[in-house]
């Protein structure tokens, strides 16, 4: 299984939604990290293990961000099936992700709503899951 | 002198063993009443004032968190900051309490249905770098009503604590 902890391998202070609203956001969390890290532990067959501990909290939106973009771009199964979240002092937060976030942006995804994107530069090509086939693309332009 | 022997005849005896377990068994039923129960009333007394010592701390501190973040005094990493640790500090003292009191408190989804509330506010996730949050009128009334809220379910916990037997 493959794991990213967010404490070390993003920020011990994780930020806001978007990356115009401040640093480490949750927007940015998905394009530098949690994408790529996902695309391939589904490529290799494994589950990827989020672990939410160890920083200084989280703005919910931030969660919302990165957990919602995944979904929107692997799809509500995919994601529910492959990502095996850790939050140990904060119980609440995997239940927030669970409960809240993955159906919420499946409905959001169902509905024709777009992710905003808000980086000053598009972000790098990210990975989405199209007929189940893994493909490459600047998706969504950055608005800023 | 004569010594006059008195043998005691087998119905005295077993009195007298009857006395002496009555007199043992009564020193133990005293020794119960007059040590172990009230030790272990003021143990069980120390305890919930304990525990109802440290769920009042939380409230006040839940209390100023929501009053700085309503009067403009607070940034947005101090406040989840201080969520994080509220949440972590009231779910230690809610498992204990639950767990020695054979409650089901649960209190401290209201401090996490807050700040779930509060950190997705988007008015706050604008403002993110500002030395300062400024609140919406909408959030700053929703605040409100989920401090007092909050508040409510802390009298109500308190006042379960100190019923348990």
């Amino acid at each position: 299984m493959s794991e990213i902890k967010i404490l070390t391998q993003f920020s011990e202070s994780p930020g806001p939604r978007y990356c115009r609203q401040g640093r480490w956001s949750g927007e940015q969390f998905y394009h530098d990290i949690l994408n790529q890290a996902f695309a391939e532990a589904y490529q290799n067959g494994d589950k990827l293990i989020l672990d939410l501990d160890g920083t200084d909290g989280y703005m919910s939106s931030f969660l919302d961000e990165a957990i919602g973009n995944l979904v929107y771009d692997f799809g509500m199964q995919v994601v529910t099936d492959n990502l095996i979240v850790i939050s140990r002092e904060e119980p609440v937060w995997k239940k927030v992700i669970d409960n809240e976030v993955i159906p919420e942006w499946n409905k959001y995804k169902d509905g024709g709503t777009t992710p905003k994107k808000t980086s000053k530069k598009n972000h790098p090509a990210w990975f989405r899951l199209i007929d189940g086939e893994l493909k490459k693309g600047v998706w969504i332009l950055s608005t800023t | 002198m004569d010594i006059v022997y008195y043998i005691m005849p087998l119905s005295d005896l077993t009195d007298w063993v009857s006395i002496g377990v009555d007199l043992v068994v009564g020193l133990m039923i005293g020794g119960v009443l007059a040590y172990f129960i009230p030790k272990r009333l003021n143990d069980s007394r120390s305890l919930k004032d304990f525990y109802i010592s440290e769920i009042r701390d939380v409230k006040v501190e839940f209390n100023e968190l929501c009053k700085q973040i309503s009067i403009g005094k607070m940034n947005a990493v101090v406040m989840k900051e201080t969520f994080k640790q509220l949440s972590i500090r009231l779910n230690d003292i809610q498992y204990s309490v639950n767990n020695h009191l054979k409650l089901d408190l649960n209190i401290v989804s209201f401090i996490e249905s807050t700040q779930g509330f509060i950190t997705s506010a988007d008015e706050i996730n604008e403002q993110y770098e500002s030395k300062y949050l400024i609140l919406a009128s909408a959030t700053k009334r929703e605040l409100v009503k989920r401090q007092e809220l909050f508040n409510r379910n802390v009298l109500s916990a308190i006042a379960r604590i100190n019923d348990v037997g």
